[in-house]
């Protein structure tokens, strides 16, 4: 103990340390003199990967009935920091062999509301969504469009949000795709008519949306419809041009590549 | 927060000041830092070395006392330790391989033995533990594709198993993280397009979405973060940078602001380079922000490999060994 009051990221220090736990029987009251001690020290430390390991080791071993305690112990590191990396972790790995799902939805959804641009709490919610079983992913997709949609009300030039939304069709389960989820052009739309008219992420993300319909009208050989949409996406990535300087050439590679596309459709 | 226009003394690279810093560790044997970071010393020296070769200094440093330590700390289960006194674990098994290939010494290594420990911490899944204890993180996995591909000896490892496993830590914004399911971080993002790139998998990731992800790090003050709505800092200059050069996508972000943001962190009195100016220098963040100033192609610097994270001509050197044995053999 004393090495690692010294050095606490001395990775061998704690693997003796769990040799020991375990020789010692490994019984209720030494684990719980373990987890109260390793509070003391992630107080002081929240960001050494060797205790949260041997923390994560605990709380599996303690089981379901301390899982309460563990998700308390890991939001009282997130009250400190919000994007604690290994306390999201640990939330992770204690909800997941528990079965905890719905009350870390409702936990990721409170950090949101506090700071609607906690990426870390958007990646959880992502986890608890694509992780909890659900017998109809369609109702999962419209309630997390509406979510996401909802969120960028509350602050529209909020990166996270925006790849939260883009992201969704990609939920295990969905069939949706990107050009037919008609939740997401109608965010960017509202957007982009109200307040904020070069709104950089909306504008990407419906300009996205506008090539992979031209995509799926070529595909169906509806060769007006494919280049109508591919004038919408032209006109959003030039906007982008003037609205993102500093990502220029991102936008013009994009541009390359929907007019390459045209060129197939002259072929065909 | 705005890069100034007019950097001083800082607008171009102090390349004395940084190298009589790196240098002025092999003589501090008696401080506090000596010791509190004795636990990741393989990896400090592997930071000042690869800085000091990329700035054309190599020479300076004492190679036979290095190398000498290196070999120190090798340890019974064929991995290496952070320092003569510490365990195995594949973060200093990479680093002191990395090292060994810095000095063009890799004839010094027991190769049968190191990649026999690095093939020991594969699990079923594809992952790698960092050391016998069993932590799993995607770190891992690109240090033991890196380690086994400087020794050679990828055919040591399940390669097909291990990128599977990187590409299931792929997340929703194209980005990677430490574990399935844990926040893609920018860090992580390079281990695991490095692993990657090092199996050639690169097929299992959307090269687009990722790089954009990435170029979306660079914020006003040209520096960039490594997630979003996180404070820039000089690190990410070599972890977003290096994915993004490994994929062909250097040029979607704004080299020319970053140089600046990078030469604005230099220490212009006791050299070395910071997180943010003003900050303390440190050796680790002076190495990723010179390696970065190398990937934008700064003049006078040697050219890095950005999946290595070796200078180009030693990674010939590598590779040029690799092809002569090749050939002795068939």
């Amino acid at each position: 103990m004393e090495v690692i009051h010294m050095n606490s990221a001395s990775y061998s220090a704690w693997e003796w340390r769990w040799r020991c736990l375990e020789a010692l029987g490994g019984g209720p009251p030494v684990l719980a003199a373990e987890a109260r001690l390793l509070a003391d020290l992630a107080a002081a430390r929240p960001k050494n990967y060797q205790l949260w390991n041997h923390r994560r080791r605990l709380a599996l071993k303690r089981g379901a009935a301390h899982a309460p305690e563990e998700l308390d112990f890991a939001a009282a590191c997130l009250g400190q920091d919000a994007k604690n990396y290994h306390a999201w972790a640990q939330r992770q790995a204690v909800v997941a062999s528990f079965g905890l799902w719905a009350a870390e939805l409702a936990y990721a959804e409170a950090l949101i509301a506090a700071d609607v641009r906690n990426n870390s709490a958007w990646n959880q919610r992502w986890f608890v969504v694509s992780g909890a079983p659900t017998k109809d992913p369609g109702a999962v997709l419209a309630r997390e469009v509406a979510f996401a949609a909802a969120q960028i009300r509350r602050a529209p030039h909020n990166d996270s949000a925006w790849a939260y939304l883009r992201g969704l069709p990609a939920l295990p389960g969905q069939a949706a795709q990107l050009a037919y989820e008609p939740g997401i052009p109608a965010i960017c739309l509202e957007v982009l008519s109200g307040d904020h008219p070069s709104c950089p992420p909306a504008l990407a993300l419906l300009a996205d949306v506008y090539a992979a319909q031209a995509l799926a009208a070529r595909a169906a050989g509806d060769a007006t419809a494919s280049a109508a949409a591919r004038a919408a996406a032209r006109r959003c990535f030039g906007h982008l041009l003037v609205a993102d300087p500093l990502r220029s050439a991102y936008w013009r590679h994009c541009l390359a590549q929907l007019k390459s596309g045209a060129e197939e459709d002259d072929e065909a | 927060m705005t890069t100034p226009a007019d950097l001083g003394p800082r607008g171009r690279l102090l390349v004395d000041k940084h190298a009589n810093y790196i240098r002025s560790f092999e003589k501090s044997r008696e401080s506090f830092e000596f010791y509190a970071t004795e636990h990741f010393r393989m990896s400090g020296v592997y930071w000042g070395l690869t800085a000091m070769h990329l700035l054309g200094r190599l020479d300076d440093m004492d190679g036979t006392e290095i190398l000498e330590w290196v070999l120190s700390c090798a340890k019974p289960d064929g991995g290496f330790g952070g320092s003569e006194r510490h365990d195995s674990h594949l973060l200093y098994t990479l680093s002191a391989v990395q090292i060994l290939a810095l000095y063009d010494a890799l004839d010094q290594a027991d190769t049968e033995r190191i990649t026999d420990y690095v093939a020991s911490l594969q699990q079923a899944d594809g992952s790698f533990a960092g050391d016998s204890w069993g932590e799993i993180d995607t770190r891992f996995s690109y240090c033991a594709l890196s380690c086994c591909a400087l020794l050679g000896r990828l055919d040591a490892l399940d390669v097909r198993r291990a990128a599977q496993y990187v590409a299931a830590c792929r997340n929703f914004d194209g980005g990677f993280g430490r574990k399935p399911g844990d926040e893609s971080h920018a860090g992580q993002v390079f281990c695991c397009v490095g692993a990657l790139a090092i199996a050639g998998a690169l097929d299992l990731l959307d090269r687009d979405l990722l790089c954009w992800w990435l170029c979306e790090r660079q914020t006003r003050s040209g520096g960039l973060n490594g997630r979003p709505e996180k404070m820039q800092d000089v690190c990410y200059s070599w972890w977003c940078l290096s994915a993004l050069s490994i994929l062909g996508r250097l040029h979607w972000i704004d080299g020319a602001a970053l140089s600046r943001f990078i030469l604005f962190c230099q220490d212009e009195d006791g050299g070395g380079i910071s997180d943010r100016p003003e900050d303390v220098a440190d050796v680790y963040h002076t190495f990723f922000g010179v390696a970065g100033l190398a990937l934008l192609g700064y003049r006078g610097l040697q050219a890095i490999d950005p999946t290595y994270a070796l200078p180009v001509t030693v990674m010939e050197a590598v590779k040029a060994r690799h092809a002569a044995r090749v050939a002795a053999e068939s």
